[in-house]
């Protein structure tokens, strides 16, 4: 059972990371990426409710009727979202303040409404588990990568500590054009590397590009 | 469940309505839990400002005061502060600390101005409202640290606690020391590209104080003595 | 409420705030539908009119059932203290995402029945905008901004319906700016690696560093 279950952690990390590949979760992907430490703490969070949510929903997979299914979810996600939300406030305010509007917006995080309805409700309770920590992880792999870059570039720090003295950070980076601009050549980087390793495997594998 | 049965209306309608009803139950549940905290962190914040500007006040010193006076569109109020509880007897009025507003470049500052018991000295100021830009104006509330990455195990950088340097500079200055001197004011270190918020801060400060002294006649400050202080506008943002 | 407050409120949404540019609300529609201006135009009405019955929608629910105000109808038919019916924390986001869903829902069968042609050209878009960040974001940005405390400041209920309004125009014209520059960039040689998505992100950026311009307006 090994093999395949470490691969339905380890999918998300890179080929179907939620955020480089099926292109979900922009948002907060965008906005929370200013700093390694929110994104650290909205990817926590995301993890949280989306394995918790995949598995109640894999758990009443066989219980809850397709017509109403839709519904069923949202609550169920919204349900361990408020519980996030709670806990932030009691236990973490400035995280929460700087979290902002994003943290009742995991909700609608397309990422894990996409998970419930195309793994979750198919797919038994161990994998489904899996299959949330290996998206969240994998989504906050991807905050991670983006918050470095913009955080480095813009504040001059990591995680809050000064990295080199008297550096002028670009304003730019932390401003909503950096996020935008940053993600665009990430991804433009990550076509560029995909492109390369299918020439040299000599078949052709297409550049990502929205259908 | 048979697939008949799973469309039938009312197993739809129970079945929604047993997760809704766990739902609320879990929900239910947690704010139990962390109720309390979430109050405490509440209590903790609106008592943030108003110990930040006076550093040896006591956190259960602190009485408010509504006064007749309008400001800004509301009621004026303002708090007394103590050193010890207050229901100590022997607690010693160590000053007051009240609220000022001025506009910023994108948005309104707001600022809670801690005053010496003549109202003569700002004891220190702490922004607790701004919107402006991300790295220029939003600066003046930066915590300057002095932790670099390779320091972060070394014992001296644990001594030295981040100041937010620019508010820090207001602390136990005196009220007629802040002129007007060109475009900007005396002795008043600025926020280096952002000379509109540097001059909104202050502006925020002088409110508060004129505020104060006109709603309870303390210091020295009154509306003509304020009048005279000319908005210094400073040059533009980038 | 002035007409001066009001024009500050739909320029800020519109420009200052821009939706999506600024505020980073609504981005996997306006990445996926931008393509073509009409897809562009169609998708920016259902989301201009989702977003104001939204906001039209959830201040009632937000304001009666879950504020901890004396307006409060669980106060009103219980009696008690009204500050222990803050029911803000704990059902704020599911109500009002329920509250959207159905009401995404209705809108839809309405269409359906009333206008079948402006259904063939909508439909498909209002599913859509259920998961949309940007309709959930402009009610909790509405409650957050127009309620001090429990009680709604000075002419709540329009400002947030302005603010609705407001956001969905922004959103519609980020898109059909976007789809229009998108149609060009078709025809443009745009290196292999950023072909598609990438080069529409930095597009994005582009235009996020416009909007920049905006702020300090109001």
């Amino acid at each position: 059972m090994n093999a395949p279950a470490s691969r339905e952690f380890t999918k998300g990390f890179s080929k179907s990371n939620p955020v480089f590949v099926l292109l979900l979760g922009l948002c907060p992907t965008l906005a929370v990426s200013v700093t390694v430490h929110n994104a650290v703490g909205m990817a926590l969070a995301m993890t949280f409710v989306l394995v918790c949510s995949n598995v109640i929903i894999s758990l009443a997979r066989d219980i809850i009727p397709p017509k109403v299914r839709i519904p069923c979810f949202i609550v169920v996600i919204a349900t361990f979202v408020t519980i996030v939300e709670l806990v932030m406030q009691a236990y973490m305010p400035p995280l929460y303040k700087s979290l902002g509007i994003f943290v009742p917006l995991i909700v609608v995080n397309c990422i894990i409404l996409g998970r419930a309805e195309a793994f979750a409700s198919k797919n038994a309770v161990g994998a489904s588990l899996l299959d949330g920590l290996g998206m969240g992880f994998g989504f906050g792999w991807a905050l991670v990568l983006l918050a470095t870059v913009r955080e480095i570039l813009g504040h001059g720090t990591f995680f809050g500590y000064e990295l080199v003295p008297g550096f002028q950070p670009a304003l730019i980076m932390i401003l909503p054009p950096g996020a935008f601009l940053s993600l665009g050549l990430m991804l433009g980087w990550i076509n560029w590397r995909r492109s390369r390793r299918a020439r040299r495997r000599q078949d052709t594998a297409p550049p990502l590009k929205l259908e | 469940m048979k697939a008949e049965t799973k469309e039938q209306p009312l197993v739809l309608v129970v079945v929604l309505a047993v997760v809704c009803a766990l739902a609320g139950l879990a929900l239910g549940f947690v704010y139990q839990l962390t109720g309390p905290s979430i109050h405490i962190q509440k209590q903790k914040a609106d008592r943030a400002a108003l110990l930040a500007v006076h550093p040896g006040a006591s956190p259960e010193g602190l009485k408010l005061v509504k006064t007749e006076h309008e400001a800004h569109g509301e009621q004026f109020e303002y708090h007394e502060v103590y050193d010890k509880p207050l229901d100590d007897d022997t607690k010693e009025l160590i000053g007051y600390a009240c609220e000022g507003r001025a506009q910023g470049y994108s948005s309104t500052i707001v600022v809670t101005v801690g005053l010496s018991p003549d109202a003569s000295t700002i004891t220190g100021i702490k922004i607790t409202a701004q919107q402006e830009t991300p790295g220029l104006g939003a600066n003046c509330e930066e915590v300057e640290s002095d932790t670099y990455i390779w320091n972060i195990f070394s014992p001296r950088a644990k001594a030295q606690a981040p100041k937010p340097w620019f508010q820090s500079q207001f602390s136990g200055r005196s009220i007629d020391g802040l002129v007007p001197e060109g475009k900007s004011y005396k002795d008043v270190r600025a926020l280096s590209g952002a000379t509109i918020t540097t001059n909104a801060v202050v502006r925020a400060t002088l409110d508060a104080v004129e505020t104060f002294s006109t709603a309870t006649s303390l210091g020295q400050v009154d509306a003509e003595t304020s009048a005279t202080w000319p908005e210094a506008e400073g040059g533009g943002e980038e | 409420m002035g007409i001066g407050e009001a024009f500050a409120i739909l320029i800020s949404t519109i420009f200052v705030y821009n939706f999506v540019l600024s505020r980073f609300l609504g981005l996997c529609p306006y990445m996926g539908v931008s393509k073509d201006t009409g897809s562009a135009i169609g998708m920016g009405m259902a989301v201009i009119f989702v977003m104001t019955l939204a906001s039209a929608v959830t201040w009632p629910v937000y304001r009666f059932l879950l504020a901890p105000s004396t307006s409060n109808l669980w106060y009103q038919i219980f009696g008690g203290d009204p500050a222990s019916y803050d029911l803000t924390r704990v059902l704020r986001t599911i109500t009002f995402i329920l509250v959207i869903a159905a009401l995404v829902q209705f809108v839809e069968m309405f269409i359906r029945k009333v206008s079948p042609g402006l259904y063939r050209a909508l439909g498909i878009y209002i599913a859509l905008i259920t998961t949309n960040c940007a309709v959930l974001g402009v009610a909790v940005l509405n409650v957050d901004m127009f309620f001090k405390g429990g009680e709604p400041v000075a002419a709540s209920y329009l400002k947030s319906i302005l603010q609705g309004f407001g956001a969905g125009i922004g959103f519609t014209l980020a898109m059909v700016l976007m789809s229009a520059i998108r149609e060009r960039l078709d025809l443009a040689d745009v290196p292999e690696p950023l072909k598609g998505v990438p080069i529409a992100f930095i597009v994005a950026g582009l235009m996020s560093m416009a909007f920049l311009g905006f702020a300090g307006l109001i």
